[in-house]
């Protein structure tokens, strides 16, 4: 069964155009959009998630149509490359944050322990590290759980041993949750479904 | 000091502009004396007149924080698009460029009897009253907070209340949750200025509450400025430096809180 369809999607600004790009997931399912930089990865991702409107094609999820939909009403969520836990907020607080939008509530006690951030919880977003934020984001990703997570370079800036517990928190929402990923990286890496090398930028005349 | 010979074409217009502004002060502080500026705080008529103006003012700058903060959000995240963007922008700041004077005439013919509104509202009036004082301070200082804190929007990237957006949340909770409280130092800043800009204000409230009633707290109470002029008119230059001073130490508050923001936030 299909869950995301994503037809012919083009994405970008008045100067360039990302894609087009095409592909089908079904339940539980990864695709990888892998390509340098500047190739228009992170813009195509963003179209997706309802940040930037989309230029052409349309995306589809669970038979929705939902090109045109603003992101809270899309039943996905972004993680971007750049850390995103909220400084004005605990870390307790950033995860409390995507719970209370949660459709599907995830075990948020398994999340907590599976990213080791029992110690975290009461720090100010704005005062961990980089590595730590990037952990923060996932989790808070995943305790939202949402149909499909769209990923802007995960593993960017991650230990070894970080990178592994973020693979399999989300091999875990994949399984247990039947939920869809989409992941960019600037090299080609195993473990999906799908791969979408993008290999040119079109500028836009 | 090790400053860098180069600055020196930058250092002194910095200690021209500084004397330009504080050699006035200083000096009016010094001609009036510590008697005169005392006289002027034991006088219960201008401790009326400075409570009634920081009252209005505080009132007028809230209405401007809780109503200019979502617009100007609103203008610097472009979300009614480019051109609606630039209009309103353009439109909400022009009111800084219409004389103060003329700002008063404005609202004091709003709702005489010669206006077209006058007959939907026939019993309110600005005149001489408390809400024409808000209404004149709002009208003067709440476009340089709106035009403030959209360029305080402006150098805040969107990225956080993207990402809340992201996570569920509406515009309105993103903005609420994500957006207000971290810019909670900015807003504070720009407020201020934006008091300081009530606080001052004169030729408007001359034409428009050339004193106020406001039972049981106020009765024929003019605004601070309005009550130096009075002095000033009235009782000659002598008579007004006391109180000139004395307002002008007052309104030197607004400059050490300023700094004070500026410092914890530093």
């Amino acid at each position: 069964m299909i869950d995301l369809r994503i037809d012919d999607l083009t994405a970008g600004r008045s100067s360039f155009v990302a894609g087009p790009i095409s592909m089908q997931l079904g339940r539980g399912e990864g695709a990888l959009i892998y390509g340098g930089n500047g190739i228009g990865k992170t813009t195509l991702l963003f179209t997706i998630a309802g940040h930037l409107p989309a230029i052409g094609g349309t995306v589809i999820l669970n038979g929705v149509d939902i090109t045109k939909f603003p992101p809270y009403r899309r039943d996905l969520t972004l993680v971007p490359a750049e850390s995103s836990t909220f400084p004005n907020m605990s870390v307790r607080e950033n995860l409390g944050f995507a719970l209370n939008h949660a459709r599907k509530r995830p075990d948020e006690q398994r999340l907590i322990r599976a990213f080791d951030l029992d110690a975290l919880l009461d720090k100010r977003g704005g005062a961990v590290s980089l590595g730590q934020s990037k952990l923060i984001d996932v989790a808070r990703a995943l305790m939202y759980n949402p149909a499909l997570m769209l990923l802007d370079e995960p593993f960017s800036h991650l230990s070894e041993e970080l990178a592994a517990k973020v693979q399999d928190a989300l091999n875990r929402y994949r399984i247990d949750r039947g939920g869809m990923l989409i992941v960019t990286s600037q090299a080609r890496i195993s473990g999906f479904d799908r791969e979408i090398p993008l290999e040119h930028i079109n500028h836009a005349t | 000091m090790s400053t860098n010979r180069d600055y020196v074409p930058f250092l002194i217009p910095l200690i021209l502009l500084t004397a330009f502004f504080f050699l006035p002060i200083a000096l009016m502080i010094y001609i009036a004396g510590p008697r005169s500026i005392v006289s002027a705080f034991m006088d219960v008529q201008f401790l009326s007149s400075v409570e009634l103006t920081f009252l209005s003012a505080t009132i007028s700058t809230a209405v401007a924080v809780l109503v200019g903060t979502p617009v100007a959000y609103l203008l610097s995240r472009r979300i009614i698009g480019s051109s609606k963007t630039n209009l309103f922008s353009n439109l909400l700041i022009s009111p800084l460029t219409i004389p103060h004077t003329v700002v008063g005439i404005m609202l004091l013919i709003l709702f005489t009897p010669i206006s077209p509104i006058h007959a939907l509202v026939p019993g309110l009036s600005l005149v001489n009253s408390f809400v024409g004082l808000i209404a004149a301070l709002f009208f003067v200082s709440a476009p340089i907070y709106l035009i403030s804190m959209k360029e305080y929007f402006d150098r805040m990237e969107p990225r956080y209340e993207m990402i809340g957006m992201s996570l569920g949340a509406s515009p309105l909770e993103a903005f609420i949750k994500i957006a207000v409280p971290n810019s909670k130092r900015g807003i504070l800043r720009v407020a201020l200025i934006s008091w300081g800009r009530a606080i001052s204000e004169f030729g408007s409230l001359l034409i428009l509450t050339y004193f106020v009633t406001l039972a049981p707290v106020f009765e024929y109470v003019r605004p601070a400025s309005v009550y130096v002029w009075y002095q000033y008119e009235v009782y000659g230059l002598n008579a007004v430096l006391g109180y000139s001073a004395a307002l002008l130490l007052i309104s030197m508050v607004v400059l050490v809180a300023m700094i004070v923001v500026s410092y914890k936030n530093d």
